[in-house]
């Protein structure tokens, strides 16, 4: 079964720590956001799709990614890959 | 700010900076300027060895803490693992520990009279103050700031040496 901390455990009392985690989440999130953008890729999602889905512009997405996409020789779909999440 | 830089302390920037991007890192921080240190046969390179960490052991230790920092705030170590760091596109910036341990590395030559400021300054200077996630690094690998600055200054003589 998966490690699920409680609320207790889960919130640092110690700024430092706590600061320390703040860095370390956004650099996750980073991370995550690598990897999701090259799996739509992959899936066929075009920019503007993985845009709209991380809510922000065409662009931002192109010059934070393209160059790595394109070094892993992927190329965009034309889109028609975007579907709500199921909650 | 460069122009006091001697080859090797811009290489040592340079690298520093490809070793963020490689890392996707937003900004270039005091660890990657230790991880540039540690290659290239200078006196701050041999004091790192001296120390008894190499390259490896560095980047390892920076994934580490990162694990270790998440795992604060309950996300296991697997997801970490499974998400691992991609490079990124754009050239990230200098952070403010960076850019405070490269204005320090100029005090440190300063201070002992040298015209040149080389990588053993870079060294100083990043060690200086650390920053909390440089400490922490730091003292993963088991190593006294401090101790590895003594380090620096005995290689540094031993080169003038000969």
């Amino acid at each position: 079964m998966a490690f699920v901390p409680t609320e207790e455990e889960a919130i640092p009392r110690d700024p430092a720590e706590g600061f320390a985690a703040v860095l370390a989440l956004r650099q996750l999130a980073d991370r995550l956001e690598a990897s999701q953008v090259e799996r739509a890729v992959r899936e066929g999602w075009s920019y503007s799709e993985i845009a709209a889905a991380l809510g922000v512009s065409r662009q931002a997405v192109h010059k934070k990614h393209a160059k790595r996409l394109r070094a892993l020789g992927l190329k965009t779909g034309r889109g028609g890959n975007v579907r709500a999440v199921q909650p | 700010m460069f122009e006091r830089f001697s080859r090797e302390a811009k290489q040592v920037v340079l690298i520093a900076l490809g070793a963020a991007q490689r890392l996707g890192a937003e900004q270039v921080e005091p660890e990657h300027l230790l991880l540039a240190l540690a290659d290239g046969g200078t006196p701050a390179a041999r004091a790192i060895a001296e120390a008894g960490i190499d390259r490896e052991a560095i980047t390892a230790t920076i994934e580490a803490d990162l694990v270790a920092m998440l795992e604060v705030v309950g996300v296991p170590a697997s997801i970490v693992e499974a998400t691992p760091a991609a490079p990124r596109a754009d050239r990230p910036d200098f952070g403010v520990h960076a850019k405070r341990a490269l204005e320090q590395a100029m005090r440190e030559a300063v201070r002992r009279g040298h015209r040149r400021l080389g990588p053993e300054h870079v060294l100083l200077g990043t060690l200086h103050a650390p920053s909390p996630t440089l400490a922490r690094v730091l003292a993963r690998l088991d190593i006294e700031p401090a101790r590895l600055a003594a380090l620096v200054d005995v290689e540094v003589a031993a080169a003038a040496r000969g």
